[in-house]
């Protein structure tokens, strides 16, 4: 079912479960440094705010990949990686308007959020309701 | 390699005075045995602390530590850091939250032992395995707040985790604290001003690597349903996360247990203007939580009238709220936080410098101590601006600050004459808000917790006051009957938590069990809740084999005069107070299910059945 990564930051408490749960998820251990979403912190905390791929309609990833390795998957949703064609040239990651794709300099392939195929990990840890996925 | 896949299997120690860095692997059986937190940081102490050592000399060690589920999705992880406490000369422990702790184990390492004295003001920065001293002397006289952003803007770096003093660790004020990202503070026992005696401003840390688990799977969902147990627990709810810690204080103060000025009283008029349910309406911003912790017991908050309008700060805690508050004789919310949010910046314990101040003032209206700058500052009870003057001076070692910089027992013997008689304090800790006429098996947890006086080590109030059944069913109130039994259950539950380094608020809704199964999958390990119980045990006895070393004994787990002699004044336990004879009684009681000596001393059979001969 297509979904749609919601956050309400407003919401957000900064534990950063989500973090945890979507590094699990992709890689079987636990590093926010491979996690797909990010939460700001600032010092003091007025400010968090979990930063993802929100599925917007400017796609603007998806229109800079120079070797059509980004595209739209209409059955989740979500933005899909290649990785056997993506050449790892961080032009996704420049050109998202909202910073939400980091690259993982290890692989170098970025890192962007699949929607976990429709039903979002992240999502159901968040303690707080911060974070929704919403049906479209 | 590693004992568990959940640890880092490293050890690193920087020499401040010789500059080396050395990478110790961590021992398999230290960690089948100790397991880490706690127990990993107790025997680094005991091994490499000389009896004796001064706690401001270089020969002291400061010791950051994680456990085998820090860094993990493992619900409510907390840090730890420990060295030999300047205020009591003990083992001391203090734990925080925030995401520091975490960036170390990622970066590599299950723990951090700092030795040596650098040779100017210095900070530490570890990425992954670069590990550099930098310069800090740009960085004096800079508040932690101040501190933190300084160095990430330095290092170029908005992601590296900060733990840092304020001026009060500089000046090794004995009760500095360690502000730690973001903004929770080690703050007992003047582990900041161990920092400043090495001259080490901060350590920044940023970390990458994964910490894995042996059990992947079945950790995952374990800690799924933990998680969703804390958040759907109505106890979590009422205790922690509705209104915070502060949600105690109109439980507290309506059982006569809200220190109030200098501890004479257990109950203070308008308490409930610093309750939580108030904080909710006056200061909060918003809700924020630790480390993956579905708890969320902090909120942001801001000064919106007054003098101080527009301040922001952490709310105030319940600890803060009584030893900053009431037992200054305050309880203006505004005051309150103000003074709070000067000890989190300037770098000192919110509970021991609303001690040292509420002793200060009671020796001030007795007529006991008198100088001319307490006269100048009007000293009283409920003198809030000489509250928030006498944080700055103590801060910067100005004038008499310089005195109470010292804490409580050595203004006592420096005053002299009768002051030692309300002089409150355990071992050189000053007393939390948790006072023990009106819940005397509080006074024993008190009068024996490792690091002086603390609420953390085991918590009887639950038991006595609110019901709580105990290991043997439901005990009296103000009777000693049974009080043995459920301090040493909570010391040894407390320390096995604190092996995990796992925060002791998820105690209310996660019980030994729980940890058990957690521990068991992320090592590979199969530990049932004894077992985990027995590590507790094992821990206690390591930590209480410190402080013998340095000639502690039974003379020592006493309590203030106050709490003996002067019955508590009003409550519901008004006319009590626990007597020689009843801690006497208690600690009997205690020392023989320790299968410690009548001194205190644990004995020979005890450390072997415990499998500790081996560390000692």
């Amino acid at each position: 079912m297509p979904v749609k990564l919601e956050i309400h930051p407003e919401k957000c408490v900064g534990c950063r479960v989500c973090e945890l749960a979507c590094s699990f998820k992709k890689t079987g251990a636990f590093n926010p440094d491979l996690s797909r979403i990010q939460v700001t912190v600032s010092n003091p905390r007025t400010v968090m705010y979990p930063v993802a791929c929100i599925q917007c309609l400017e796609q603007a990833c998806v229109k800079a990949c120079p070797v059509g390795a980004l595209r739209k998957d209409e059955a989740t949703n979500a933005i899909v990686l290649d990785r056997e064609v993506c050449t790892g040239c961080g032009l996704c990651v420049e050109s998202c308007p909202y910073s939400a794709v980091r690259m993982d300099e290890r692989t170098r392939k970025p890192l962007i959020c699949d929607l976990c195929g429709g039903d979002p990990e992240c999502v159901k840890w968040c303690p707080s309701a911060a974070l929704e996925a919403k049906k479209i | 390699m590693s004992p568990a896949p959940c640890y880092r299997g490293k050890i690193l120690e920087v020499d401040l005075s010789s500059g080396d860095v050395v990478r110790h692997p961590l021992e398999a059986n230290v960690a089948r045995k100790l397991v880490g937190g706690k127990g990993l940081a107790a025997w680094l102490l005991y091994k490499m602390v000389k009896p004796g050592t001064d706690p401001f000399d270089e020969e002291n060690v400061l010791i950051f530590a994680t456990g085998p589920l820090t860094g993990t999705i493992a619900p409510s992880q907390r840090g730890l850091v420990c060295a030999k406490s300047p205020l009591t000369g003990t083992f001391s422990d203090s734990y925080f939250g925030g995401h520091f702790i975490q960036e170390l184990k990622y970066a590599g390492y299950d723990a951090l032992v700092v030795k040596g004295k650098a040779e100017k003001l210095s900070y530490l920065w570890i990425n992954d395995d670069h590990v550099e001293v930098k310069d800090a002397t740009a960085l004096k006289g800079q508040d932690t707040t101040q501190t933190n952003v300084s160095i990430k803007r330095e290092l170029g770096d908005s992601l590296a985790k900060v733990a840092c003093i304020g001026p009060a660790g500089e000046k090794k004020a004995r009760f500095a604290l360690i502000d730690c990202d973001v903004k929770r503070q080690a703050g007992r026992g003047g582990l900041g001003a161990v920092m400043g005696s090495k001259n080490l401003k901060a350590v920044a840390i940023r970390g990458t690597g994964s910490v894995e688990v042996a059990k992947p799977q079945e950790f995952f969902e374990t800690a799924k349903k933990f998680h969703r147990i804390l958040i759907e627990s109505e106890a979590v709810q009422a205790v922690w996360s509705r209104y915070g810690t502060a949600g105690s204080v109109e439980f507290s103060n309506m059982q006569g247990l809200f220190p109030t000025k200098n501890f004479q009283d257990g109950h203070i008029e308008n308490g409930e203007r610093l309750s939580g349910l108030s904080q909710s309406k006056l200061l909060w911003l918003r809700r924020a939580a630790c480390y993956s912790c579905p708890i969320i017991c902090s909120a942001i908050s801001v000064i919106r009238k007054g003098p101080y309008s527009g301040t922001v700060l952490d709310g105030i805690e319940y600890e803060t709220t009584g030893l900053l508050g009431a037992n200054c004789g305050i309880t203006d919310p505004e005051v309150v936080a103000y003074a709070n949010h000067l000890c989190d910046e300037l770098g000192l314990d919110t509970i021991t410098a609303g001690g040292v101040i509420g002793f200060a003032m009671e020796l001030f209206e007795r007529g006991i101590w008198k100088p001319p700058e307490l006269e100048a500052l009007k000293l009283r009870f409920g003198n809030g601006e000489a509250v928030l003057k006498l944080i700055r001076m103590i801060a910067h070692r100005e004038g008499v600050g310089d005195l109470l910089a010292e804490g409580v027992k050595q203004v006592a013997e420096k005053v002299g004459g009768r002051a030692k008689d309300f002089a409150i304090h355990i071992k050189g800790l000053e007393t939390p808000a948790w006072p023990p006429r009106g819940s005397p098996g509080m006074g024993l947890a008190l009068a024996t917790a490792d690091r002086g006086g603390c609420h953390e080590r085991g918590w009887p109030v639950g038991y006595e006051v609110e019901g709580i059944p105990g290991p043997s069913g439901p005990v009296e109130r103000l009777s000693l009957e049974g009080k043995a039994e459920i301090v040493k259950w909570e010391q040894d539950w407390f320390a096995a938590v604190d092996t995990l380094v796992g925060c002791d608020f998820s105690r209310t809704g996660l019980t030994p069990e729980h940890s058990a199964q957690l521990l068991s999958a992320a090592t590979g390990w199969e530990i049932n809740a004894d077992e985990f119980l027995r590590i507790g045990e094992r821990v206690w006895n390591l930590t209480r084999m410190f402080n013998v070393r340095e000639g502690f004994t039974r003379k020592d787990d006493d309590l203030p005069r106050r709490f003996k002699e002067e019955p508590l004044p009003s409550g519901p336990a008004k006319g009590h107070m626990v007597s020689s004879s009843d801690l006497n009684r208690m600690l009997d009681d205690y020392y023989r299910l320790r299968k410690w000596d009548s001194n205190g001393v644990p004995t020979r059979e005890k450390l072997a059945e415990l499998g500790l001969e081996e560390f000692l």
